[in-house]
């Protein structure tokens, strides 16, 4: 007979054996989840807890030449609901009530619809997705935009009463919201941006053509997460910071600019041209000081955008800038000894028929110098002296002066114009071409020209980006300016010419309304026929410029003022000097530059007191 | 007479090991809980620390994103100033205060060289305040 203690040992022995494979079991378990497939369940459990936040830099902005914000990021936030938060209907229209109060672009409605807890399900293209019964597919309504880009008090204030009268399911998110506190200035040459979900998408201009500079670096944070969300201090954390777009440094002057806008909003409620446009250039340095069109637009109100309004017009626009081309080969001819200033010139007394086609001034002269066809404007004057120079170095002349070349300002929809080689020169070509006929030219190519007249002859590179800055790190690239290209042989040429220029605003001259008093102001008038495709040149349509520097003989700026069918008066003289004019006393003002008191009419001394 | 009997050497050596067997026991005793109150200590300064830890990480937080929101209302502040400093808003203001400005007479302005103490040192103090007219007049 078994004694009990031998049969507490067989019980032993027995749960012994029955724990064994448990035990044995187990240990083969924890050998496979702690070694074998240790990564997999590592990794399983570390997606619960890890956690990846993406953050975001701000897109670059635009200063003006001396750090004046052009356009920046506004800070807002962006104001989004969770309505199956809102449990009653009571909650719903306490929240709908507080939305219309605060955030009126809505009213308690429309807030309302939002915050229904469901909705009906929609394809990506918008159709109502239908469930077997062929009933509408109802979704939870876990999401809904309240407001897009709320301002800073507005979400500060519609936190803290929902935070006071228990109203939950609103969520708050930081982001900017691109910005033009300048209003309209520059428009056409800032461009603008679309919001495309969250990101700002450049459309056109500047924003457009720095797109890639501009746009800033997603930063990306992965680390593992406490139960409320906060980053753990141990454990993994990987931090890629977000880094801002690269701002851009014009060389325009925002009061320069300024003065520009406000002269062209007069002239164009004036004149009521189809189209305006000026820009104002250093032609020392090529740095472009100024640049406005009209019609513009808002940026920060695109109701005022359109299509037209929105181009940028100065650099793809190309017209024939008819008398304004004349001193170039009027220059070149004198450089190279065709002429000189006291050449005399027969004018025909206003009509001449070379090759069966009439030519005609638009006053009548006989006799006239060279200096005297540039103060008079004369067709048939400069299209003697271009037959005299021949085809070939009128074309010379024109492509010296960057006709038919790009600028390369920073406009991807800048054209070229149009100058043909000589092989599609007819007869007439060598007579029409040199007075700004049959030939196209962008303002800006005009103004290039004129910069290398007033710089002494030296064509320089003009300039819109004067620098560009990293602000993560500070660095600033300035963008380099190649040496200027000396188009004259002989500075004699040039002065001569410069010379003939002034007679222009002087009396006498075709643009007598440019002279400013105090200054002598170098320039040339430009009344072009306006060539339509298919039209071929329109009666009563014109092109009006007017392009000069000063003081003539140490230019503080290149000045053009083109005016696109301007109504009531289309000569240049009439309509485009008198701009020029009041813009250029103001900017001479601004940038201090003195009168010189010999050319003051009355009392020159007092005025230089 | 009151005989007893005396202790047997091995019984006194017994009761002798007895005594300091239990001395040894309290000690241990003592030593172990002495030990577990260092280890409680620990655990409790490492609970706090890690409360302190946790309760300085949220106020770091708490300021960092007060700081953000801060940074966030200069940025409007310096944005609104831009608008403000436009000529498209002042004009309309000195239109409507009758302020009657014009632009100065190019004779009428000067531009100051303003430099940095360490910078005014080096220079004589004459020079600082010098007014420097931007061109010459006339012709070059």
């Amino acid at each position: 007979m078994q004694s009990t203690n031998d049969k507490i040992r067989i019980r032993i022995r027995l749960i012994a054996i029955a724990l064994v494979p448990v035990v044995i079991a187990l240990a083969v378990r924890l050998y496979f989840v702690q070694v074998a497939n240790h990564e997999h369940y590592l990794e399983k459990a570390r997606a619960r807890y890890t956690t990846t936040r993406i953050t975001t830099g701000k897109r670059g902005e635009i200063f003006d030449v001396h750090g004046n914000l052009l356009v920046s990021n506004a800070p807002c936030i962006r104001i989004t609901a969770d309505p199956t938060h809102l449990k009653t209907d009571d909650l719903r229209q306490r929240m709908a009530h507080l939305l219309a109060l605060l955030l009126p672009e809505k009213n308690y409605k429309q807030y309302y619809d939002q915050l229904t807890p469901s909705r009906i399900k929609r394809d990506d293209k918008g159709n109502v997705v239908l469930d077997k019964d062929g009933k509408p597919e109802v979704l939870q309504n876990r999401y809904t935009v309240i407001a897009r880009a709320a301002s800073l008090e507005t979400a500060a204030k519609l936190r803290a009463v929902t935070e006071r009268s228990k109203l939950p399911g609103l969520f708050y998110q930081d982001i900017y919201q691109r910005t033009y506190p300048k209003g309209p200035l520059m428009s056409n040459v800032l461009g603008f941006t679309n919001v495309v979900g969250d990101d700002d998408v450049a459309q056109a201009g500047l924003e457009k053509y720095f797109d890639s500079q501009m746009t800033a670096r997603l930063g990306r944070e992965t680390y593992e997460r406490a139960r409320a969300g906060r980053p753990l201090l141990y454990g993994t954390h990987i931090s890629e910071e977000a880094r801002d777009g690269r701002n851009i440094y014009l060389t325009i002057s925002e009061p320069i600019q300024s003065i520009l806008e406000e002269e062209l909003d007069a002239s164009f409620a004036q004149w009521k041209p189809v189209t305006l446009y000026a820009a104002i250039v250093d032609p020392k340095t090529g740095n472009v000081l100024a640049m406005a069109q009209r019609p513009t637009f808002n940026p920060n109100d695109r109701s005022t955008y359109s299509d037209e309004a929105g181009r940028t017009r100065i650099a793809e626009d190309s017209f024939e800038p008819g008398s304004i081309a004349k001193p170039i080969s009027i220059g070149k001819a004198l450089d190279w000894g065709v002429v000189t200033p006291n050449t005399s010139i027969d004018c025909e007394h206003g009509t001449w028929i070379y090759l069966g086609k009439p030519l005609r001034d638009s006053h009548p002269y006989d006799t006239l110098t060279v200096s005297g066809v540039i103060q008079k404007s004369s067709n048939i004057g400069t299209a003697k002296v271009a037959l005299m120079l021949g085809p070939e170095r009128v074309l010379r002349a024109l492509r010296l002066f960057g006709i038919g070349t790009k600028t390369d300002l920073p406009f991807r929809t800048e054209t070229s114009g149009y100058l043909p080689g000589l092989s599609k020169w007819d007869g007439l070509s060598v007579t029409r071409f040199p007075i700004g006929y049959g030939i196209r030219v962008t303002p800006l190519q005009m103004l290039r020209a004129y910069c290398a007249l007033a710089n002494n002859g030296k064509m320089p590179q003009l300039r819109l980006v004067d620098r560009v800055e990293d602000p993560s790190t500070g660095v600033v690239e300035r963008i380099p300016s190649p040496e200027p290209v000396q188009l004259f042989d002989h500075p004699e040429a040039h002065r001569q010419l410069i010379d003939m220029m002034i007679r222009v605003t002087q009396e006498g001259g075709t643009a007598f309304k440019a002279a400013i008093p105090g200054y002598e102001v170098a320039g040339k008038t430009g009344t072009s026929r306006k060539y339509v495709t298919g039209r071929g040149y329109v009666p009563g349509k014109y092109f009006s410029s007017f392009i000069g520097f000063v003081p003539a003989h140490d230019p503080a700026f290149v000045m053009l003022v083109t005016m696109d069918e301007p109504t009531g008066a289309y000569y240049a003289a009439t309509v485009a000097a008198p701009t020029f004019k009041r813009v250029a006393i103001r900017v001479l003002r601004h940038m201090n530059i003195p009168p010189d008191p010999a050319l003051l009419p009355e009392n020159p001394k007092k005025t230089a007191e | 007479m009151n005989i007893q009997p005396g202790k047997l050497k091995k019984q006194r050596r017994s009761s002798q090991h007895a005594a300091s067997s239990l001395g040894a026991r309290l000690g241990a005793v003592i030593k172990f809980a002495l030990f577990l109150g260092v280890i409680a200590a620990f655990l409790n300064i490492y609970i706090y620390l890690n409360q302190k830890i946790s309760e300085t990480e949220l106020a770091i937080r708490k300021t960092g994103s007060q700081i953000d929101w801060t940074e966030r209302e200069i940025a409007q502040l310096r944005i609104r100033r831009e608008e403000l400093s436009s000529w498209e808003h002042i004009r309309p203001k000195i239109a409507q205060f009758n302020l009657g400005l014009r632009e100065p007479a190019p004779g009428q302005v000067g531009r100051m060289a303003l430099l940095s103490p360490r910078q005014a040192e080096l220079v004589p103090l004459e020079a600082v305040a010098t007014v420097h007219r931007t061109r010459t007049v006339g012709r070059n």
